[in-house]
Formats: structure tokens, C-alpha cells, sequence
């Protein structure tokens, strides 16, 4: 097992570095020059070429990456051409909201997918079997940004529950700043959990149907723990494949949600560094979020390993 | 010991084995043989209380002084596993694929009350030696994928044996494996038979792996009772048609002195059976009375439904 975890984190690091030099590449081969958008229209040739020595942008291409390469270790990821501050700083500031948003949100989601999708497979072409269905069939329909703004809706302007949006930072301990990010949490976890819910229903039922339940029913167990002890076990290798996938496309919600709630997370940073061309920003925030997805995968992977002795390595 | 009367199984209209009824002495061991869809499994799981959603079951099952068709699903849970065990067909498929086989076969024996944890792995290590299963403490901690197919049967035997039941029903428990391993399989459940003392339901197509084990057999066809008695004399001088067409279609010894004769005819449609025989329409001796009137029992050196038995030797 230990092997195949040094394994596998070195195949995420091979990954990383590649992601690293695709987006470089990118970011390099895009027209424009970042210290004529930062000088405006009244920069001189020669104060451009200035900023340009002082930002570092007359070094040849080769030595950047490698800087920023060796800045992605050490943290000193070059200077914001829009805030003028240290990329490496904002970027942490903002990773403390979207990371928690994140991982609450994947929480909830398998929170409510995975047992109502049970609870279906367990009561399966029954009335509540039908209801559960039709109710995700509702979620996997309603976009999250709809349900943010039917949350803020109901539970901020209606019952003055949680606040409408903004984030209050960690300074004042996690009570507050989870408060902050439930309603957005739920919002994106809804729609996963639609999913989650669907998949858990087929996979456990299928499961059901194996000869190893019937084995398991012989020895004289009932169907509530041949569903709990052998059923489900088999039937959450789907479902973390389906997990792992919905990650990526909860980084890309969190860029909608963190809008609508007016969040300050890498979400909005990376919509607001676009529009203002901040390459320094860009780069490593697309970085982040691909990172992201890869170390997701590489988590898969090992609960693969965990979840199924098969694909554990001999 | 156990008692079956009358044991019919429905699905809706369908009726999947009719009027069946058998006994089974302690130590005995009753071969169950027919064709796939001659309503064996079902029977099987009728016994177990295990019937797919839909079937029903009538007749009765006394067994220990109980009739299991009339128990609650409660009371049917604490015989399944305790007091009747059961192997199932596929080796491959039977087995939890993400549990230990240690723990598989732990699984029944703390469900029951019999041990705790520690003694239920002491206990199935045990049973681990005894089905024959090399390098016991190691395979404690395999799972399925790591056993070869036989292995895999030895561990679904031990699991079946592990709360010593007073009954194993083995629903066609070699009929995947190589011949080989099959002989093998068949001479550990016969030791295990001298053993315990454990009656034994077990059921196959294969006449051959009957004469192997079985005290007693009864041929199903149509999920009815075709021919019953003795092993021995059944094999010898079969008196329904059906039986002796099996006997028939066996391989054996030279191929010119004994050509292979396959029985002409598909099993039917359990919805199509005519009223009277279910083997009316393959049978050589089948006529109007076969077609319209259900069979009585023959008795003789076997038992035979049927209308135009062979004449006992």
C-alpha cells in the first residue's frame, strides 16, 4: 500500500508539472504585453521597457518558468500586475474561502446523496422510491446559482437565518465563517447530491441482485445488513468515481456561487484577474484549480485501493 | 428430519414445481436431478425461505418440528445459517469480493451467537483446514480474487458448515469447476457427511455426480417428480422414460459399444406443459392417457410417475 501511495503522489507531481508548462506555454503564446495594459495608453516606449526589466519580463522565457516553477515551492509566485501585491499572498487569502466552500460543499453533497440514494435502492420501486427519484430528478434540472439565489431568498431576506452573502474571515474563529458559507455549500452540493443520490440507487441495487447477497442472506442476516455489511461497500466504488468527476465541475461552480454570494474566493479572484489581463494571477490560480482537480483523482485512487482489494496493487 | 409435502411453487399463474414432496434422514444425502428450469433451485430456496420476490410457496417444510413455510421472517433467520446451511452454484460470484474469507465465514457464526469475534476467526481457521484449503492463517486474511475457483467452493463449503447445521442444501456446488476438483469437492462432502452426521439436499443436472454421493435420488422434470428411490437401483434399471433418457445421454466407456443417445426434444415451456405427463412430447412411450391424466406413483424398486413404467428386472 505504501509503495502504491509513493506511487501514485509521484505520478500527481509528474502531472502538476506538466499542467504547469501547458499553461505557461498558453499564457506565453497569447498576444498582448502586460506592462503596456498596466501603464495605459500614455506609457512611453521607454517607461514600459523599464517596467518590463523590473517585472522581469525581458528574461527569456526558459528562466520565467523555471522562476515560477521554483516560486511554486517556495511561495514567492512573482508580483500581481493589477494589485501589485504578491500573487503567492492573495492567492492564500482567498484559498481560506474557497477551500472550506469546497470541501463543505462535497460534504453535504455525499451527506444527502448517499443515503437517500439507500433509502431508494432499499424501498426500490416503491411510492418513496418513486418520490426520492422525482425530487433529484428536481435537483439535477436546477442549476446552483438558481438555488443560491432561491436560498438568499428565503433563508436571508425571508427568515434573516444567514447573512445574504459576504464572508467575515476566519479571524473571528470558524463559527461565523461557516455560517457564511452554508447557504453557498448547499447551493452547490444540491445538484451533486441529485447525482450521487441516482448513482447510489442503481449501484446499490445492482449489488443487491449479486449471488454474494444471497450467500449473505443464507447465513441468516436480513436485508437491512446484507445491504449494510455487503451491499454498500461494493456499491460506493461508482459512486467515488462519480465523486471524484464532480469535483471538477464543483471548482467551476464555486466561480458562479462565490457571485452570487458576493464570496472573495479563488472563483471570483480568477474571473476578476481575466478581465483585468493579470497573467501573474492567472497562471497560478489556473494552476490551483487544476492541481486541485488532479489531487481529487489521486484521492479516488487511493479509496479505490481502500474500498476494493482487487485493484489494490499485489 | 426434514419433511417436504406437497411443496408447490407459483408465480403468478405459473406454477414452477408442483406437488413435489421428499424426506431426508439425518446423514442422508437425496440427490435432487433435472434440467435447468425443472424447478430444482427454487426448491432449494423454498427450503431457505429465500424465493425471489413474486414466488410463493404451498405444502409444507417440517423441519425440527417447525413448518419453515409458516414461520415468521425472524424465526426463519435464526434456522438459516444455524441450522440449515447452504452452498450456492457459482464459486466466482458467491463470495463478497471486497470482505476477507476469514470474515465471511466469521459472519454467521457471531450473527448466531456462537462465538465471539476472536473465537468466530478461531473457528473459521479451523474450517479453513478442514475444507482442505492450503496455508489456513493466510488465506484468514485473502479475499475471493487471491483463491483459485476450487478454493473458492472450499471456502463457500466451510462458510455453509461454519454454525454446523443439522441440513446442507448445495445448490450444483461443482458444477463449474473441472472434473477433477469436482471429485475432490464431492469427497470432502462426503467426509463431512461421516463427520457430522449432517443430512444432505443436494442438487445437480449430473447423474454422474449422483451416483457418486447420493443415497437417494429424486429426477424433477417440469417442476414435477418424475422417478424416486434408492441411488443404486435408479441407476440400475431406471423405470421412467425420462430417467433412462438421462442415463442415456452419459458418456461412457467406448463410443462404438455404447453410442451417445440425446434426448430428442427441448425442455418446455413451464406455461405450455400439456395436462397430463410434462414429459408427454419427448417421452418414446407417450400417448393419449400420458397427454390428459397426470401420473400416479408406480411404486417398485423405485418410484416412478408414470403411466407406462419400465417392468421391474
Amino acid at each position: 500500500m505504501l509503495r502504491f501511495l509513493a506511487a501514485r503522489i509521484a505520478m500527481l507531481v509528474a502531472a502538476l508539472a506538466t499542467a504547469a508548462l501547458v499553461i505557461f506555454l498558453v499564457l506565453e503564446i497569447l498576444p498582448g504585453d502586460p506592462a503596456a495594459a498596466m501603464l495605459g495608453v500614455s506609457a512611453t516606449p521607454e517607461t514600459i521597457a523599464a517596467l518590463r526589466a523590473e517585472l522581469g519580463l525581458d528574461q527569456p522565457a526558459a528562466r520565467r518558468f523555471l522562476r515560477w516553477l521554483a516560486g511554486l515551492v517556495t511561495g514567492d509566485l512573482g508580483l500581481s500586475y493589477a494589485y501589485r501585491v504578491p500573487v503567492g499572498g492573495l492567492i492564500g487569502e482567498r484559498f481560506g474561502v474557497t477551500l472550506p466552500l469546497a470541501v463543505l460543499a462535497m460534504l453535504l453533497a455525499a451527506g444527502i446523496g448517499i443515503p437517500l440514494g439507500v433509502a431508494a435502492a432499499s424501498r426500490a420501486n416503491t411510492r418513496l422510491d418513486a418520490v426520492l427519484m422525482g425530487v433529484s430528478q428536481l435537483g439535477l434540472a436546477i442549476p446552483n446559482f438558481w438555488f443560491g439565489l432561491l436560498f438568499v431568498l428565503i433563508f436571508s431576506i425571508g427568515l434573516g437565518w444567514f447573512p445574504s452573502g459576504g464572508f467575515p474571515g476566519w479571524s473571528a474563529g470558524p463559527g461565523p465563517a461557516l455560517h457564511a458559507l452554508i447557504l453557498p455549500a448547499l447551493a452547490l452540493a444540491l445538484p451533486m447530491a441529485a447525482v450521487l443520490a441516482r448513482i447510489t440507487r442503481s449501484a446499490v441495487i445492482e449489488a443487491l441482485g449479486e449471488d454474494y447477497i444471497l450467500t449473505a442472506r443464507a447465513k441468516g442476516l436480513s436485508r437491512a445488513e446484507a445491504l449494510v455489511r455487503h451491499a454498500l461497500r461494493n456499491a460506493l466504488i461508482p459512486v467515488v468515481t462519480i465523486l471524484g468527476l464532480q469535483f471538477s465541475f464543483l471548482l467551476t461552480g464555486t466561480v458562479v456561487v462565490e457571485g452570487v454570494f458576493a464570496l472573495p474566493g479563488l472563483g471570483r479572484l480568477l474571473i476578476q484577474a481575466i478581465g483585468g489581463h493579470d497573467l501573474m494571477l492567472i497562471r497560478s490560480l489556473v494552476l490551483m484549480f487544476a492541481g486541485a482537480a488532479m489531487a481529487v483523482n489521486a484521492l479516488v485512487d487511493i479509496a479505490y485501493g481502500l474500498l476494493d482489494p482487487r485493484m489494490r496493487p499485489a | 428430519m426434514i419433511i417436504v409435502e406437497n411443496l408447490s411453487i407459483r408465480l403468478g399463474e405459473l406454477e414452477i414445481v408442483r406437488g413435489l414432496s421428499f424426506t431426508l434422514a439425518p446423514g442422508e444425502v437425496l440427490g435432487l436431478v433435472g434440467e435447468s428450469g425443472s424447478g430444482k433451485s427454487m426448491t432449494a430456496l423454498a427450503v431457505l425461505g429465500l424465493l425471489p420476490p413474486g414466488m410463493r410457496a404451498s405444502g409444507s417444510i417440517r423441519f425440527e418440528g417447525q413448518d419453515l413455510l409458516r414461520l415468521s421472517e425472524r424465526e426463519l433467520r435464526a434456522v438459516r445459517g444455524r441450522r440449515i446451511g447452504m452452498v450456492f452454484q457459482e464459486p466466482m460470484t458467491a463470495l463478497n469480493p471486497v470482505m476477507t474469507i476469514g470474515a465471511q465465514i466469521a459472519e454467521g457464526v457471531i450473527r448466531h451467537g456462537l462465538a465471539d469475534a476472536a473465537g468466530a476467526s478461531k473457528r473459521a481457521l479451523r474450517l479453513i483446514a478442514r475444507v482442505g484449503l492450503p496455508d489456513p492463517a493466510a488465506r484468514l486474511h485473502a479475499y475471493p480474487h487471491e483463491l483459485s475457483g476450487g478454493q473458492r467452493q472450499r471456502a463457500l463449503i466451510a462458510l455453509a458448515i461454519a454454525c454446523r447445521p443439522a441440513l446442507l442444501v448445495a445448490d450444483e456446488p461443482t458444477s463449474a469447476l473441472d472434473v477433477t476438483v469436482q471429485a475432490e469437492l464431492l469427497a470432502l462432502l462426503r467426509e463431512i457427511r461421516d463427520e457430522t452426521g449432517m443430512a444432505m439436499l443436494f442438487i445437480t443436472h449430473d447423474l454422474a455426480v449422483v451416483s457418486r454421493l447420493a443415497d437417494r435420488t429424486l429426477v424433477l422434470y417440469g417442476g414435477r417428480a418424475m422417478e424416486t428411490g434408492a441411488t443404486r437401483a435408479l441407476l440400475a434399471a431406471p423405470r421412467h422414460p425420462y430417467t433412462h433418457g438421462l442415463l442415456a445421454a452419459i458418456p461412457r466407456g467406448n463410443a462404438h459399444a455404447n453410442p451417445l443417445r440425446p434426448m430428442p426434444g427441448q425442455v418446455p415451456e413451464l406455461d405450455r406443459l400439456p395436462p397430463g405427463c410434462p414429459f408427454f412430447g419427448r417421452c418414446p412411450k407417450g400417448d393419449a392417457l400420458c397427454r390428459d391424466v397426470p401420473p400416479p406413483p408406480v411404486p417398485g424398486a423405485s418410484i416412478a410417475w408414470c403411466h407406462r413404467p419400465e417392468a421391474a428386472p
